[in-house]
C-alpha cells in the first residue's frame, strides 16, 4: 500500500482563467476562476494523485470553493463537485457557477490536468478547454520538502 | 517562451450556413483583460467538414513602427527582455535594451526616442498578435502571453484588425495549450431554423509534449 502522506510537499500549481483580474471588479462578475492543484507523492517520490481546489469568484469576490481530492490518471473525467453551504444538512451553494469536469493525463514527464468546464453569469458563460498545468511524475525525495508557495501554471 | 510549435487543426463539423468566419486571438495578460485584442487568425470560407491546419509557434516576435511609418525588422522576443526604439546614425532602430524588463515573464518595448511616438507590435507566426499604439518618448509597452487562445465565430473581422471589448465579450471559449503538441479544434452547432444550436468548440485528437 502506498503511503500518500509521506511526501506532499511538491509545489502546488495555480491557474487562473483568462478573465482573472488582480483587483476584482466592483460588480458581478467580480472575477474569474482559480484552480489550485496540490500533488501527492509516495515514499519514492512517484506521483500518486492530486488534490484540487476550484475557486469561483463570479458572485463572491473572495470566491466560493469546491474541492476534489485524490484525482489520479486512471480516474478518467471527474465531475467538478458543487460547492456547498456549510449548513446542516449542507446544501449546494448557488454562487458556485462552475459546471464541468477534470481529468489527469499522463504526459511525457508530467501529469497534465485537463479541463472542460464553463462558468460565469447566465448568458455570458465562459468555456475552458485543454490542459492548464502539469505535475512532475517524480520528484527527488527530500529535495522538494520546501512547502514553497504556489506557482502559477502557465 | 521557448519550445516546440503547436500544430492545431480546425475542423468544421458545424451546421453553419452563413459561411461564418472563425477568429482566434490572444490576450496580452500584462494589460487589462477584455479591453482590446487583435484578430490574430481569421479562418474564412472553411466549409462544413473542411479543416484548416495552422501552427501556433511558442515564440513570438517584436517590432516597432515610428511616427514616420517605418517598421523595424521583427526580432524574436524572449521573456524578461526589453527592447527600445532609439535613433542611430541610420535612423530609428529597435534594439535590445541594456536593462531587462521589470518582470522576468514580460517583454517590454520602450520608446527611447527624443521625440515622436511609436507603436509596439507583437507577431506570432508572422501575423500581428498584439499592439500598443502611440507610445510617447519615455513610455513603454508591456507584453505577456499565456499559452492560451480564444476562439469564436464572428462576422466582418479581418486578420490584424483590432477588436473592441464588445466583440471580445462575445468570444468566450478559451483553449489552454499547456503541454499540447498537436490537437484538433472541432466546431459544432450552428445551423438554420428553430433547430439551430449555439456554436461549440472542443479539443480532440490531443497529443501531448
Amino acid at each position: 500500500m502506498v503511503d500518500k502522506t509521506t511526501v506532499t510537499n511538491a509545489e502546488p500549481q495555480v491557474w487562473c482563467s483568462g478573465d482573472w483580474k488582480t483587483i476584482p471588479r466592483k460588480t458581478v462578475p467580480y472575477n474569474g476562476v482559480e484552480i489550485v492543484g496540490t500533488p501527492v507523492y509516495d515514499d519514492n517520490g512517484k506521483f500518486v494523485s492530486a488534490d484540487l481546489k476550484i475557486v469561483d469568484c463570479t458572485y463572491v469576490p473572495d470566491g466560493v470553493a469546491s474541492e476534489l481530492h485524490g484525482l489520479n490518471v486512471g480516474d478518467g473525467w471527474q465531475e467538478i463537485p458543487a460547492a456547498v453551504v456549510p449548513t446542516s444538512p449542507p446544501s449546494p451553494d448557488a454562487n458556485f457557477t462552475v459546471n464541468g469536469k477534470l481529468q489527469l493525463y499522463h504526459g511525457s514527464g508530467s501529469m497534465l490536468l485537463g479541463v472542460d468546464f464553463s462558468y460565469g453569469l447566465t448568458g455570458q458563460r465562459h468555456e475552458e478547454l485543454g490542459f492548464i498545468f502539469g505535475f512532475p511524475t517524480t520528484i527527488a525525495v527530500g529535495a522538494a520538502a520546501s512547502g514553497g508557495k504556489p506557482t502559477k501554471g502557465r | 517562451m521557448a519550445g516546440s510549435d503547436i500544430k492545431l487543426n480546425f475542423v468544421n463539423y458545424s451546421n453553419d450556413t452563413n459561411n461564418s468566419s472563425i477568429v482566434i486571438f490572444q490576450q496580452n495578460v500584462a494589460e487589462d483583460f477584455g479591453e482590446i485584442a487583435v484578430a490574430w487568425k481569421v479562418i474564412q470560407n472553411c466549409g462544413r467538414l473542411d479543416n484548416h491546419p495552422f501552427t501556433y509557434p511558442m515564440q513570438f516576435q517584436v517590432s516597432a513602427k515610428d511616427s514616420y511609418g517605418n517598421f523595424t525588422p521583427q526580432l524574436t522576443a524572449y521573456d524578461g527582455q526589453a527592447y527600445e526604439m532609439i535613433k542611430d546614425t541610420s535612423g530609428d532602430v529597435l534594439s535590445i535594451a541594456n536593462t531587462p524588463a521589470c518582470n522576468a515573464a514580460e517583454v517590454e518595448v520602450r520608446n527611447s526616442l527624443q521625440q515622436g511616438a511609436i507603436d509596439a507590435c507583437i507577431f506570432r507566426d508572422g501575423k500581428l498578435l498584439a499592439t500598443k499604439t502611440n507610445i510617447s518618448p519615455g513610455q513603454k509597452a508591456v507584453f505577456q502571453f499565456h499559452p492560451r487562445i480564444y476562439i469564436g465565430v464572428v462576422s466582418q473581422i479581418t486578420e490584424s484588425q483590432i477588436m473592441n471589448s464588445a466583440i471580445i465579450q462575445t468570444i468566450n471559449t478559451e483553449l489552454n495549450l499547456f503541454g499540447i503538441s498537436s490537437a484538433d479544434i472541432v466546431m459544432t452547432g450552428g445551423g438554420p431554423g428553430p433547430g439551430a444550436m449555439p456554436f461549440e468548440f472542443k479539443l480532440a485528437n490531443i497529443n501531448t509534449m
